[in-house]
C-alpha cells in the first residue's frame, strides 16, 4: 500500500510532469487525403463483402428451413404403414398355426409322416 | 454548427447502419491512432499501413463491440496489438534499457509559448526532435504506456484495460518511461551545453 502511495506521489513530481508536457507538446500530422481515400475504398469493399456474407448466410438459412419443411411435409403425407399384429389372426391363419403344431406334435410321436394336413370346411 | 459527436452517439448510429457513422469515427481518431502507431513502429509507411488495418479491423469488429471499454480504449488496443504483431513479425529487437530512478529536478525544460519568439521556436523544435528520438529508444512496453497516458490522456484504468495488465504495472512503467526519457533529454542537453 505504501509502495503504491509512493509511486503515485513519484508520478506527480515536477520532473515527471515536465516529461508529460514534452510528450503532450509533440506535433502530430494526420495521414494524407490519399491515404484516407484508400482506406474508404477498403471499407467499401469490406462493406460489400459483409453484405454478401449476410445474404449468403440468410440464403442458406432459408434453404435449410425449406428443406426441413419439405421433409416434414413429405413425412406427414406418406401412406400409413400397416403393422403386423400377431394377436389379430384370422380364422384361416389360426387354423394353419393349429395344424402346424398338431403336425409337429404328431411328428414328435412319430405317428404320422412329416407333412401337414389341413382340413378346412368351407362354410 | 455541429460540434463533435460523442462516441456513444456514433456507436448508436453505426448500429443503425448509418453509413456516415464510421466516417465520423475516422475523423475523430485517425490522427491520434496514426500518431500512436507512428511512434510505436518508427516507420512511416508501415505506420500508415497499420493505421489503415486498425480501422479496417475496427469496422469488421464494431458490430460485435460490447461496450465494456470505451471506443477509444478499444481502438488503441487494436492499434497496440497490431504494432506488437508487426514488431514480432519483423523480429525487430527491442532493447529495454535497465533503468534506475533519477533524482527529481535533474532537468526541467518546459515547452514555452513559441508564437512570438523565434529562438524559442527553434528550441522547441529541437526539444521535440530530441524527445522523439528519446521515445524511439524506449522499450515498446514503456513507450506504449507513456504515449497512452501522456499523449492520449488515458487514465490508468483505461490503459490497464487496453494492454491487459494491472494498474500497478501501468504506473510503474509510466514512471520508468518518464525517467528514461528525462535522462535521455538531459544527457543531450548537457552534451550540447558542455560542447
Amino acid at each position: 500500500m505504501k509502495d503504491q502511495f509512493d509511486l503515485d506521489a513519484a508520478l506527480e513530481t515536477s520532473s515527471q510532469k515536465a516529461v508529460r508536457k514534452w510528450v503532450e507538446s509533440l506535433p502530430d500530422e494526420g495521414p494524407s487525403m490519399l491515404w484516407r481515400s484508400q482506406l474508404e475504398r477498403r471499407l467499401r469493399l469490406e462493406h460489400k463483402r459483409r453484405r454478401v456474407r449476410t445474404w449468403f448466410g440468410l440464403g442458406s438459412m432459408v434453404a435449410t428451413a425449406a428443406a426441413a419443411g419439405l421433409f416434414l411435409w413429405l413425412g406427414l403425407d406418406a401412406p400409413q404403414r400397416t403393422h403386423y399384429a400377431p394377436n389379430q389372426t384370422t380364422g384361416v391363419e389360426e387354423m394353419l398355426v393349429t395344424s402346424h403344431w398338431d403336425s409337429v406334435s404328431a411328428g414328435a410321436l412319430d405317428a404320422t409322416p412329416p407333412f401337414e394336413t389341413v382340413s378346412y370346411v368351407v362354410p | 454548427m455541429s460540434g463533435p459527436i460523442s462516441d456513444e452517439r456514433l456507436l448508436e448510429r453505426f448500429s443503425r447502419k448509418d453509413p456516415e457513422a464510421f466516417s465520423h469515427i475516422l475523423d475523430a481518431y485517425q490522427v491520434r491512432v496514426h500518431g500512436f502507431v507512428r511512434r510505436m513502429c518508427r516507420n512511416e509507411d508501415e505506420a500508415l499501413d497499420i493505421t489503415q488495418e486498425v480501422f479496417v479491423r475496427a469496422f469488421q469488429a464494431l458490430p460485435r463491440f460490447d461496450g465494456r471499454s470505451s471506443l477509444r480504449t478499444w481502438l488503441f488496443r487494436i492499434a497496440h496489438n497490431l504494432c506488437i504483431d508487426r514488431v514480432r513479425k519483423s523480429e525487430r529487437r527491442v532493447v529495454e534499457t535497465r533503468l534506475e530512478a533519477g533524482e527529481d529536478g535533474e532537468f526541467i525544460h518546459e515547452p514555452a509559448d513559441d508564437r512570438w519568439n523565434p529562438e524559442q521556436v527553434v528550441l522547441n523544435q529541437e526539444l521535440q526532435s530530441v524527445v522523439e528520438t528519446a521515445l524511439e529508444g524506449l522499450s515498446e512496453k514503456l513507450r506504449t504506456v507513456l504515449l497512452l497516458h501522456d499523449r492520449e490522456d488515458m487514465d490508468y484504468k483505461e490503459i490497464a484495460q487496453a494492454l491487459d495488465v494491472p494498474i500497478g504495472t501501468v504506473k510503474s512503467r509510466l514512471f520508468l518511461a518518464r525517467n528514461q526519457l528525462q535522462r535521455a533529454v538531459s544527457d543531450y542537453w548537457n552534451e550540447k551545453v558542455n560542447g
